[in-house]
């Protein structure tokens, strides 16, 4: 299993299926999430490879208000929902919350973005 | 030419030969070793003197111009060696890499610094001495129960010594004897691969061939 495949696996029941690698298919609505990773670093030895890597998420947390909930609650829920998943993930073991900063606010759909962020050692 | 930190394979003696008595050792810019033997070309070999060319004792060296009962030790000056009387060689029959290994650093100490200065002398003064023998590490990922880490701490809990092979890219290599501890300690941190480290004191001489 792939480090991509085994996110999918972890976040399968996270804002009802809605999580893409980089972008939204279009017409796709939020709460939604997406991830990209932002680094990766082989673990080496002197000879070479040493069959694992470290590599980086960040997950973009995409919420939305509605009429009982703010774009903020949406996406710090979702946000909740992601590092739930991911902790409880069996497939997701080498796992480690890193520090993340800036959330993002659309002020024409009204859309805000939580980021959460991993770092995941995986072959 | 420079060498890289990379497709660097440390080897360490896993077996050795049954013994190669000797029966002589030139002293000569590269000492050529009388000795009913078995060996070709590229081995590795050490030596245990009991009496005699002492310098020798621990020894590791790579052998070349293996012809009949002589061989010649490649890049080992024994010109000024005691003369030759009681040795035992051995050869490293086979190896086990430490895959592990991250890194390895082995300092160049510096010369003894001997205080000649008096109670009239208005300036220091000294001699300088042979250096120690240098000290050196290894660090690596954390490998318990790996073949070449047991052979590390083998050797720790019995105080013995093992003969290390390093070959850089495939090409130039070193050869050193030396005492070793490790097996015991490792280092973890948050998110980090675990690491553990290892010490080492040569024994005689470190060779180095180019090739």
């Amino acid at each position: 299993m792939s480090i991509h495949s085994d996110i999918v696996t972890a976040l399968a029941g996270v804002a009802s299926g809605k999580v893409y690698p980089d972008a939204a298919p279009e017409g796709v609505e939020p709460p939604l999430v997406l991830y990209r990773r932002l680094s990766y670093d082989p673990l080496m030895t002197l000879q070479g490879y040493a069959g694992l890597a470290q590599s980086t998420f960040l997950f973009e947390c995409w919420g939305k208000p509605t009429v009982s909930v703010t774009a903020k609650a949406s996406a710090l829920t979702l946000a909740a929902a992601v590092q739930a998943a991911i902790d409880a993930s069996t497939v997701l073991t080498s796992r480690f919350r890193v520090p993340v900063t800036g959330e993002e606010y659309d002020v024409n759909t009204m859309e805000l973005m939580e980021p959460v962020q991993y770092s995941f050692w995986h072959s | 030419m420079a060498y890289i930190g990379s497709n660097i394979k440390v080897e360490l003696e896993k077996t050795k030969s049954a013994a190669i008595t000797v029966t002589g050792i030139s002293k000569l810019a590269e000492g050529v070793v009388t000795a009913s033997n078995t060996l070709t070309n590229g081995d590795v070999v050490y030596f245990i003197v009991s009496a005699g060319m002492v310098e020798l004792d621990g020894q590791a060296c790579r052998v070349k111009s293996v012809s009949g009962t002589n061989f010649v030790l490649e890049g080992l000056d024994t010109t000024l060696y005691s003369t030759y009387s009681a040795v035992t060689c051995y050869k490293v029959a086979t190896w086990e890499t430490l895959a592990s290994a991250q890194s390895i650093a082995m300092p160049n100490p510096a010369a003894n610094k001997i205080d000649l200065t008096t109670l009239l002398d208005v300036v220091k003064k000294y001699t300088f001495g042979l250096a120690d023998a240098p000290d050196g590490s290894i660090t690596g990922l954390f490998a318990p129960g790996a073949a070449a880490e047991l052979l590390v701490t083998a050797a720790t809990n019995t105080n013995g010594r093992m003969v290390c092979r390093c070959t850089f890219q495939g090409v130039a290599v070193t050869v050193f004897n030396a005492y070793w501890s490790g097996g015991a300690g490792f280092d973890a941190s948050p998110n980090a691969a675990l690491t553990s480290n290892i010490s080492f004191t040569p024994v005689g001489k470190v060779i180095h061939y180019a090739s």
